[in-house]
């Protein structure tokens, strides 16, 4: 009887914790994320070793900057490559972008390989 | 203690009621996303103001923690045996509740009232049992 009555406690938690979660807000691709999906999409095709990922630089949905994560250990013209994606970022709707090229390598910190401010 | 009513009145009722709050007057939670479709207008009753904003985003907290504090305290007398610093503990877990949403998940946000509200319903609802409900 003890060790059901112990039993019992985590089950409350457990219960409560459901109870918890059912309020959480569920993530939803909003319409910046979309343009961001598709600006991946763009910049993808033929640089596929950049392992490249792109997103908002903060939680903050009314953020104005652009984080493009790549392989720093790939050579390429980061400069030109922030113009690339400024210029396609304006095409998908995401206009006067910062553009942050961010280049993750062997160790956890992140380089900052090009910054563009978008005209 | 009698059991049934304080499960009934401490632990059911304010749950039932922060669900229905939830249900009625806010629009994002992934209760929602599961109940209703596209379609439908959500929330399904619009409030406005400071006293609303209370309501729709404080109250169900405290529901919350209320209803957790006292299904506790029932298990504690059930359990029979006194345990030092109990009410410290549930603070804790509801407190906790609400601290753990400023780093680990995406889909809450921490607000300070939210905190205040749920130890406070903790705290009430413990000395509420512990005055009324245990003889």
């Amino acid at each position: 009887m003890k060790f059901i009555k112990l039993l019992i406690l985590p089950a409350i938690l457990a219960l409560y914790m459901l109870f918890f979660m059912a309020t959480s807000v569920p993530y939803k691709c909003d319409a910046d994320c979309e343009n961001t999906n598709r600006l991946l999409e763009i910049l993808r095709p033929g640089r596929d070793t950049l392992q490249m990922s792109v997103g908002r630089c903060s939680y903050n949905r009314v953020s104005d900057t652009l984080c493009v994560i790549v392989n720093k250990n790939v050579t390429w013209d980061w400069s030109g490559f922030a113009d690339t994606v400024c210029l396609q970022a304006t095409g998908v709707g995401l206009r006067q972008q910062k553009i942050f090229i961010l280049g993750y390598g062997t160790t956890s910190y992140y380089d900052t390989l090009a910054v563009k401010f978008c005209p | 203690m009698n059991y049934r009513r304080v499960l009934f009145c401490y632990c059911l009722l304010p749950l039932l009621a922060g669900t229905l709050i939830y249900l009625l007057f806010r629009n994002d939670s992934w209760l929602h996303d599961r109940l209703f479709d596209q379609d439908t207008r959500l929330p399904l009753l619009g409030m406005e103001g400071m006293i609303a904003d209370i309501v729709k985003y404080q109250l169900p907290d405290f529901c919350w923690s209320f209803s957790l504090t006292a299904a506790l305290v029932v298990w504690k007398n059930w359990w029979g045996r006194p345990i030092p610093f109990f009410l410290l503990y549930i603070i804790l877990i509801v407190a906790g509740s609400e601290l753990i949403q400023l780093s680990v998940f995406n889909g809450f946000t921490f607000d300070i009232r939210d905190l205040f509200a749920a130890v406070l319903a903790a705290v009430l609802s413990f000395f509420l049992i512990i005055k009324y409900e245990i003889h």
